[in-house]
């Protein structure tokens, strides 16, 4: 039965999926986490691979952003598994367990960045003010522009590692602002303005290519 | 603010090529954590017979400290005297007479064992 439980639990999300509110699927997910927590507690180590099986390729891809160096990342994917399993006695279930991994994961990758001395180029506030949130939307809003993609991927590339961890957690994780203010420990407002910030910083980021570029 | 409609920035962020982590990660990570679990155990185990060790030495020492402190080094014992018997013929023929029924009950009691466990065997077979 366990071995079928998760997949059980995927097919129940995607009946579910038009029915029921996300809360409740939410809701339903950290019961489940939490119920395999308390009997991986109880000694039962190997339904711990329900979580090595779930979270893996995510907190690998978050963590290959942040180090950018892909065994480096491997083995801070493994050593963030490993922290979250010696620590799961202290998980009190208050975020859900994806929330409380990545957490663990950002804090492994950013003392890794720590002794390497990362750079990051700096962005001019004044420019960045500059720019009108009109402008900001319908920039974003369009993805077809091939060149344009491929201008975003070298600006995020350019994020400094907070930045980076905003977007990849934001945009492709689909975590809400709370969960990202649990994971880099500060506020749902700060969060709210980081994120306005970071977009605005892409776009001087992708804009000065341009203009490099005619000059 | 409409940040989640940011196509571009979702569709640069997936196109980005994410490396996949090495087939076996997953194996090789749960052999580690069952690793863990064992240096756990061995950890909890050296802890508790240190434990149990320290807590037997203290005792030790407490009773070292007892015994030399407040028992005396001249103590003697003094073996309790046994009443002397005088044996009539009258007494003897008491005594020789209770030997004989103690004796007696003692057989009885072991022929009765002897010949319940013959039976039990018996009805076992």
């Amino acid at each position: 039965m366990v071995t079928h439980f998760p997949v059980f639990i995927s097919s129940l999300k995607k009946c579910n999926q038009n029915r029921l509110p996300a809360s409740y699927t939410i809701y339903m997910n950290n019961q489940v986490e939490i119920n395999y927590i308390e009997r991986i507690l109880a000694g039962e180590t190997n339904l711990y691979s329900y979580f090595v099986n779930s979270y893996s390729n995510s907190i690998y891809s978050l963590i290959v952003r942040i180090v950018q160096t892909n065994e480096d990342a491997e083995e801070l994917t493994q050593d963030s598994f490993l922290k979250a399993f010696k620590k799961l006695d202290s998980f009190k279930g208050d975020c859900s367990f994806s929330t409380w991994l990545f957490r663990i994961a950002y804090n492994t990758a950013i003392s890794a960045t720590r002794k390497r001395k990362m750079e990051f180029p700096m962005v001019d506030e004044a420019m960045m003010e500059s720019v009108p949130d009109e402008a900001l939307e319908t920039f974003f809003d369009q993805d077809e522009n091939e060149i344009k993609l491929q201008k975003l991927e070298e600006a995020i590339t350019k994020l400094n590692v907070e930045e980076k961890t905003l977007i990849t957690l934001f945009y492709t994780e689909d975590k809400s602002v709370a969960e990202l203010a649990r994971v880099l420990d500060l506020t749902p407002e700060n969060v709210k303005v980081k994120l306005y910030r970071v977009r605005k910083k892409l776009y001087v980021l992708m804009t000065k290519g341009n203009e490099d570029e005619q000059r | 603010m409409k940040m989640n409609n940011d196509k571009a920035i979702i569709k640069a962020l997936q196109s980005t090529e994410s490396p996949r982590l090495s087939a076996d990660f997953n194996s090789r990570l749960m052999a580690e954590v069952y690793r863990a679990v064992e240096r756990k155990k061995k950890r909890a185990y050296v802890l508790g017979i240190c434990l149990i060790s320290g807590v037997s030495l203290v005792l030790i020492g407490l009773a070292v400290y007892v015994f030399l402190t407040y028992i005396p080094w001249n103590f003697t014992f003094e073996l309790p005297k046994f009443p002397k018997i005088n044996l009539t013929p009258e007494s003897k023929w008491m005594y020789g007479f209770s030997f004989y029924i103690a004796l007696l009950t003692l057989i009885l009691i072991g022929l009765d064992n002897y010949i319940r466990h013959k039976w039990m065997t018996r009805k076992s077979k």
